[in-house]
């Protein structure tokens, strides 16, 4: 596929009652880059996530994969369209009833035939990668938030899919353990390639990693280009974001 | 203070600003109507989820792991409860029949009217009680722990449909376990009769065994089992339904735990008095 945009999203709309949380949202998202997407809380960030991998259905409007709209599709078909994608949730989601390894071979019991040797081999493989080795029998609840997160890429990796999508991957971790997983997020992208998305409100995570930013604002994308293009931007919703989020003058200048 | 903290400081709103509430009469309206419309969106919802749990009941795959594991949790994890109220039950009803029909000489009718007792009513009802202490309760709270800690939309990420995986197994297992543990209540309960009328008030054994014999049918028997199957699937979608839309963090998980009991055994005893008016 040539085409540079993966995901294309067109006049989306999606309402709770009488909060209209997506009011035309138009974005794309570049194959095999680091796409964030950013906004205050409250801008509509985790409602176009839930949307994007088809968690929710929207009010109106399109989300093209590859040219595909996706939105009017059965729950039997979005279940296939679903297994392009690797989720990685904001408090990781890892199924706390079983073990760091049960968690990443999860995937591969449902949707393949593989045997366990192959299984356990790719699993294996995933944790080794991610410096997870040592934890393939502890459970969720004995290891720490930045370990949970790695086990959460590794699940979410171990289909290799075509699309990588972290929601708010450093909310609630210290500084050094954001920049761990900002390292993570682009070690995975060089190593595994494909295309990110990263929904995040954290600068450093944006301008860190970011490859191509978009900002929601009030249910519809604000700015949309390169970082530097958003540091640059004259727009003073983009500047006052930007500003009031800490961001420092020696990462202006990178 | 000086003139220019006193000018720095934002500005207070009036109360008047505030909206104003609306009358006592037009408030109570609403409260009398939220009820009737929360109740039938949420056995609306309910419905839906029953459809939908049919639905995915027929679709493979079938994982016959998780529908073991269920059976065991369901099954295996209730029996004790189950045979400590059935043995309880079995007892008292004895003992209170004994009381009763010595007035008219009549305690060799003990064994048939406590297993009457027991199989028509006791058995399923007390069975459907004690699953939705004991299973629904800890259902609610795992689906609805799930729920808020997003696992159960990892699985839909994931391809795997939450409905096939975590609430039909369940569903299924009841089906199949709380008949089973309906005739185990009632063999039970006839133990601790048959202790406590015949080892204990000295009722004559050959008496209380014929009179059961005489006076339970094997209708008795369908009636308990088509019963329990209802109840126990009853709870038991009723509590994954709870724990399913359960929202706001461990407190709404709590709700939705409380709700799961609150109404699977008020619907037990609802469905008791239907199904039995029916099979009369």
């Amino acid at each position: 596929m040539n085409d540079p945009i993966h995901i294309k999203v067109e006049g989306l709309h999606k309402s709770y009652g009488d909060n209209h949380v997506l009011r035309g949202v138009d974005l794309d998202l570049y194959r095999g880059r680091i796409n964030v997407v950013i906004g205050g809380s409250g801008a509509g960030k985790t409602v176009l996530l839930r949307q994007l991998i088809a968690l929710e259905k929207p009010d109106r409007g399109r989300i093209l994969l590859d040219g595909e709209d996706i939105v009017p599709l059965d729950e039997v078909l979005l279940n296939r369209i679903r297994r392009r994608f690797g989720m990685v949730f904001q408090m990781s989601a890892l199924f706390d009833s079983m073990t760091v390894f049960e968690n990443v071979a999860f995937p591969l019991i449902e949707h393949t035939r593989l045997g366990a040797k192959e299984i356990r081999k790719r699993v294996m493989a995933k944790l080794e990668v991610l410096g997870l080795e040592e934890a393939e029998r502890r459970m969720p609840g004995e290891i720490s938030g930045g370990m949970r997160k790695r086990v959460a890429v590794a699940r979410a990796l171990v289909m290799e899919p075509e699309i990588l999508i972290y929601d708010e991957p450093t909310a609630g971790l210290d500084p050094v353990a954001s920049r761990t997983v900002d390292d993570l997020i682009r070690s995975t992208a060089e190593h595994f390639g494909g295309t990110s998305i990263v929904i995040s409100h954290d600068m450093c995570t944006t301008f860190g990693v970011g490859q191509h930013v978009a900002m929601l604002h009030e249910g519809r994308i604000r700015a949309a280009g390169a970082p530097a293009d958003l540091l640059g931007s004259a727009d003073p919703v983009v500047q006052r974001f930007i500003a009031s989020s800490g961001v420092t003058p020696a990462l202006r200048r990178d | 203070m000086s003139d220019e903290a006193t000018k720095a400081r934002p500005p207070v709103p009036e109360r008047e600003a505030l909206p104003a509430r609306p009358d006592l009469s037009l408030r109570l309206l609403r409260a009398l109507v939220r009820f009737p419309v929360l109740f039938f969106a949420g056995v609306g919802d309910l419905a839906l989820m029953t459809v939908r749990t049919l639905g995915w009941m027929l679709r493979p795959p079938y994982r016959l792991r998780l529908l073991l594991q269920a059976m065991a949790f369901i099954g295996v994890g209730s029996l004790f409860i189950i045979s400590l109220t059935a043995l309880t039950a079995g007892m008292v009803l004895a003992l209170q029949a004994v009381y009763s029909m010595r007035i008219f000489q009549a305690e060799g009718a003990v064994g048939g009217a406590v297993a009457m007792s027991l199989t028509r009513e006791i058995s399923p009802v007390f069975t459907g009680l004690m699953l939705t202490a004991q299973a629904s309760s800890a259902i609610a709270t795992e689906i609805g722990t799930m729920r808020v800690t997003d696992q159960i939309d990892a699985l839909t990420t994931m391809g795997v449909n939450p409905i096939q995986y975590l609430v039909v197994p369940r569903v299924v297992a009841a089906a199949l376990m709380t008949p089973i543990l309906c005739l185990l209540f009632t063999f039970v309960g006839m133990i601790g009769a048959y202790l406590v009328g015949v080892v204990w008030m000295n009722v004559d054994p050959g008496q209380f065994m014929d009179k059961i014999a005489n006076w339970v049918k094997p209708s008795d028997f369908r009636q308990s089992v088509i019963k329990a199957l209802v109840f126990g699937t009853l709870t038991i979608l009723i509590a994954c339904h709870q724990g399913y839309s359960a929202k706001g963090g461990a407190a709404g998980v709590g709700q939705a735990t409380t709700r799961a009991v609150v109404i699977g055994s008020v619907m037990i005893m609802v469905c008791d008095y239907l199904l039995t008016a029916a099979m009369m």
